[in-house]
């Protein structure tokens, strides 16, 4: 067990005083960090003014380890461990566990069959559709009594036990959705803000969630996990940033949608699910993050009885480390045929958080957004109205410790102004690499920045998130070396990062129109319902 | 480069397995399973069903008996942070420590649809708008400007009785925050050319973003099918006139109306003496406070309805948007709602959503979310609304399994649990209410709105004394008399056709079934 204390110096943010350093008026952001013996990491900032502590659980495993044929399996992983434990979500475990064998049985079965069909296909040597794989009578009747042994297993069920215990008790989600978590192509995070009184509650479920989870209502969650996918896919918006992740590059699973592919939805198994979790959800592997109203003498006792209960585990494979080249090769445009508002997006590949440019990128985004940055000002002066953001999306996230991109967006009044806004965009950038950097532009740029991180440190649940974030990256203190390094960042930090890497053979850009020239062809749902699951027609 | 491509030794065993005579795999698996019943027996259990790691035995309590300690908190005192200047506008002021990170400005304006009258549909948002995009094309507008060297922008919060508008700035930068935003409420630009810019462009629409907001397809449907319900948003493309715009921001944009909130490491005094000379010269509305609301919410009534035995062909429709999925609002409009109900409205809220979630999703994975709200209204006026959605074969059993809940918790014999209650109170108290009073930037946000929708924070100070005085009865009571089916209307937005052949393998209802049910005519 070892305890560390670091206080990090953030003296270049404003009045930010949290933990005030003695004999000096630097604001300093103060993160106590524990280790147990079985490698569970705590890291704690206090922070006093409202009792109240976000908790936030991180496991390092995402979608960037899932195998071909598995996408989105992480995220369809975490609803079900949400749907109960040994102890928490069954009112008998002993009449449980006869379906729940005969059901890992039927499923073990019905993958025999699978695997025998795909195979005799193959043998045949006939032509088939890779993504079209016959779903037999034999497993259809297998799927029906799977679900037959789950609606059997439900008789012993109660729902949404965890979720109703933390509501109860003043629980409050990051987020909107049901299930406290979220899951995205490097981490999986549990979080629940609670009043510092109930804090045992999460110390209860979350180090029996990690460690004896019962896969319950499986097929249920599929469709669920499946109605995410389909919600974010019904938005034609989401359509055209998959398509420009797509592009992006040639092989990093970082632009694979973390949700996961429509046709996997069909091949998903326990088994498979089964194999993350025994992989991954061990305590070595994960950090909790507490911000809040407690001190480490309140959390400390609880961590080591719960968690500090389950033992160490063999070293989580390494697949998600895996980090790739990008390939340079020239330029990709993506003209998108569906219509859609008028927008271009100007994106070029990044490192990942950690590597010295990623600071004086944050710079340069804030530089260029907005109706006062640089791109801004420039389509004021050349007459053209549009939105200008830029920010660093891969699907849903915006910070990666594997390589990552760079969006500048507008989006316009109208078709007729895309040719404009496209070439004052890369002007933008042009006059960014040729060292044409606006003081003015620059001073707004730090400001919003420092105004930004303020925003973070005033929101315990933000703040326990990006610092979880950062430490299921690499390490929490990156954070900290983050925002002092940009905050000194001057313009020739900016014309040098933004030379290197705002070059055209790094760079994807994607139009969308209102009125696509060629037409917008059948509509989505057309493709969309011809490769769901066979069972979800 | 992928990640898949490492083979674990499990899966190696899965695919040697799958190259097994069926015959062989049963039987293994008979063997394995008759081991595990066996620790089952004796209540040992190793691991569970295709598991590699062993259960972890424990001692851990059950969440019941966990004891836990006292709550410490104390809301910040609301008469000791308001304040009035000469001009008589209102302002609360929660000072935070030096240790608070940033300041928050909020501006509560009684703008919204309960504050329009005839003509001035669309006018509350449109002025919205104007305030909070001023001069979108940036680089010659000064109040743009400001707020971008304020590293700031603004954000608004639009809902039937209040709109808030705030910002967040640096400690050092609050008074130039909030003279620029007493400038922008207090100086619309409400010149014509603006406001038909502003028609011209974007217009007042409600663009559909998935299931939350007001844009809900299938929720703006059923309001402007409702009969008896004003609050139906304008259609796209409404033209509101300027003179509309300039009398409602006459009436609302007034000294006496609009309440500023400023929370964070801030001196109230400080505050106090920057509003007297920002607001001085600002004219009152000519309206009384009383009277400042337009439509009274009394007035709406939701439609006459047969009973729920008699099918009525008002109780349910379908809008064909083909690129949707399918969106379902199950809803009725309901009047100003009596004091002594709310308390108990708001726990039924917190239940029957429960319920639609756990029905719809979490035992039938039918949809992602089946949520029930009531109106946020000081009235309590508003829409009594289901809404959930999902992929074609998913709609029916949907809509059936949410109007069973709504039959249920309305049926007399059906209890509500003192479990449920206990949660409700629980979530009403300490996650929503505590927290929205928990900082300096939220208490003042909280306060300001809470003034401009109800004229003062007692309802609001004295909600923990309501809420935890209800009981299950009170509950069964207000669903009673809220909740009767024969008054919800049903109204899906999605691919209609492909609806109406899809059936879900496992709950196959079907959409012309219900709708038969519900209005007879098919």
């Amino acid at each position: 067990m070892r305890i560390l204390l670091f206080i990090v110096s953030v003296g270049t943010i404003g009045a930010f005083a949290w933990q005030t350093a003695p004999d000096s008026e630097a604001p300093t952001l103060q993160v106590q960090e524990h280790v147990l013996d079985n490698g569970f990491t705590i890291l704690l900032v206090e922070d006093h003014r409202a009792p109240r502590v976000a908790a936030n659980l991180w496991v390092r495993v995402g979608s960037m380890l899932e195998p071909e044929g598995l996408h989105g399996i992480t995220h369809f992983l975490e609803h079900v461990i949400h749907q109960g434990t040994t102890t928490l979500g069954t009112r008998d475990l002993a009449a449980e566990l006869p379906i729940l064998q005969e059901i890992h049985d039927t499923e073990q079965e019905w993958i025999a069959v699978r695997n025998r069909e795909r195979n005799r296909l193959r043998e045949r040597d006939v032509f088939f559709d890779e993504l079209g794989w016959p779903e037999t009578s034999e497993m259809r009747a297998l799927r029906e009594r799977l679900y037959e042994l789950e609606d059997l297993d439900n008789e012993y069920r109660d729902f949404w036990t965890t979720y109703k215990w933390y509501m109860q008790h003043g629980g409050f989600v990051r987020h909107t959705d049901p299930v406290p978590a979220s899951t995205e192509q490097d981490y999986m995070e549990m979080n629940m803000a609670l009043p510092p009184e109930h804090m045992e509650l999460f110390f209860r479920f979350e180090a029996e969630r990690m460690t004896n989870a019962v896969l319950r209502g499986w097929e249920a969650q599929r469709f669920t996990v499946l109605e995410q996918v389909l919600g974010g896919l019904s938005r034609p918006q989401t359509r055209f940033n998959e398509a420009i992740d797509g592009v992006t590059a040639q092989s990093h699973p970082v632009y694979t949608p973390d949700g996961g592919h429509l046709p996997d939805f069909a091949n998903f198994t326990r088994a498979a699910m089964w194999r993350i979790y025994d992989d991954y959800f061990v305590p070595n592997n994960a950090t909790l993050v507490l911000v809040g109203d407690v001190t480490l003498d309140d959390i400390v006792p609880l961590a080591q009885r719960y968690f500090g209960a389950l033992p160490r585990g063999p070293e989580p494979p390494a697949d998600l480390d895996i980090e790739s080249e990008q390939v340079p090769g020239g330029s990709v445009r993506l003209d998108w045929t569906e219509p859609l508002s008028p927008q271009v997006h100007v994106r070029y590949r990044i490192p990942g958080m950690g590597h010295p440019d990623r600071p004086v990128l944050d710079l340069v985004a804030a530089l260029l957004s907005g109706p006062h940055g640089m791109a801004g000002q420039a389509l004021a002066a050349r007459g053209v109205w549009a939105t200008v953001t830029a920010d660093f999306r891969v699907i849903h996230t915006h910070r990666f410790g594997s390589p990552g991109a760079f969006n500048l967006v507008a989006h316009a009044e109208a078709d007729r102004d895309l040719t404009a806004v496209e070439g004052v965009l890369l002007a933008a950038l042009e006059d960014l690499r040729e060292g044409r950097i606006d003081a003015g532009a620059l001073e707004r740029a730090r400001k919003r920045l420092r105004v930004e991180w303020a925003e973070f440190l005033d929101s315990p649940q933000e703040l326990a998130f990006l610092i979880g974030h950062h430490q299921t990256m690499n390490h929490w203190s990156m954070l900290p070396d983050l925002i002092e390094t940009r905050d000194a960042a001057t313009a020739a930090d900016v014309q040098r990062v933004a030379a290197r890497y705002f070059v055209p053979s790094n760079r994807v850009i994607a139009v969308a129109r209102a009125e696509p020239p060629e037409g917008s062809g059948p509509s989505w749902l057309d493709f969309l319902w011809a490769e769901l699951p066979g069972d979800g027609r | 480069m992928r990640a898949g491509g490492r083979v674990t030794g499990r899966q190696a065993a899965e695919t040697r397995l799958a190259e097994m005579p069926v015959a062989a795999l049963l039987a293994a698996y008979v063997l394995v399973g008759a081991a595990t019943l066996v620790g089952c027996g004796d209540g040992a259990h190793d691991a569970l069903p295709g598991r590699s790691r062993p259960i972890l035995e424990h001692d851990w309590p059950d969440p019941g008996d966990l004891a836990f300690g006292p709550a410490a908190f104390t809301p910040p005192d609301a008469r000791e942070a308001f304040l009035e200047t000469s001009s008589g506008t209102r302002a609360y002021v929660v000072s935070g420590t030096a240790s608070d990170p940033l300041v928050r400005l909020t501006a509560a304006l009684p703008l919204g649809r309960l504050h329009e009258t005839e003509g001035e549909a669309g006018a509350s948002a449109l002025l919205t708008r104007l305030i909070t995009t001023r001069a979108p094309a940036g680089a010659s507008s000064p109040l743009s400007l400001r707020l971008a060297e304020l590293g700031t922008s603004l954000s608004a919060v639009e809902a039937l009785d209040v709109t808030h508008i705030s910002l967040q700035v640096l400690p050092e930068d609050w008074q130039a925050g909030l003279e620029l935003l007493v400038a922008l409420v207090r100086s619309p630009g409400l010149d014509a050319a603006s406001i038909r810019a502003y028609r011209a462009g974007p217009g007042y629409t409600m663009p559909m973003a998935g299931i939350t907001g007001n844009g809900f397809r299938p929720k703006v449907e059923l309001e402007r099918r409702s009969q008896g319900y004003p609050l139906a948003p304008p259609d796209p493309g409404t033209a509101v006139s300027p003179a509309a715009v300039r009398a409602l921001a006459a009436r609302s944009l007034a000294a006496d109306r609009v309440v500023f909130g400023v929370g964070g490491p801030v001196s109230r005094d400080e505050v106090a003496e920057l509003l007297e000379a920002a607001t001085r010269g600002w004219a009152s509305s000519r309206t009384p406070a009383t009277e400042a609301a337009a439509l009274d919410p009394a007035a709406i009534e939701p439609p006459t309805l047969e009973p729920a035995t008699t099918a009525n062909p008002d109780r349910f429709h379908a809008v064909d948007v083909p690129s949707l999925e399918g969106w379902i609002a199950i809803g009725r409009a309901v009047g100003a709602v009596h004091e002594s109900d709310r308390a108990a409205l708001a726990a039924l809220r917190f239940i029957l959503a429960e319920r639609l979630n756990i029905a719809a999703r979490e035992m039938r994975g039918l949809a992602n979310r089946d949520d029930f709200e009531i109106p946020v209204t000081g009235s309590g006026a508003g829409l009594l609304l289901i809404r959930t959605g999902g992929r074609p074969e998913a709609v029916a059993p949907l809509i059936r399994y949410s109007l069973d809940e709504l039959e249920r918790i309305h049926d007399t014999d059906e209890p509500v649990t003192a479990a449920e209650v206990t949660r409700a109170r629980g979530w009403l108290l300490d996650a929503v209410w505590r927290r929205s009073l928990e900082l300096p930037t939220t208490a003042s946000e909280t306060f300001a709105v809470e003034h401009v929708r109800r004229g003062n924070t007692d309802h609001l100070l004295a909600w923990p004394d309501a809420v935890g005085s209800v009981t299950a009865e009170d509950v069964k009571r207000v669903a009673r008399e809220y909740l009767d089916p024969s008054a919800f209307v049903t109204v899906v937005a999605g691919p209609i056709e492909r609806i109406r052949a899809a059936r879900h393998p496992r709950w196959p209802v079907a959409l012309d079934d219900l709708e038969a049910e519900l209005t007879g005519t098919r």
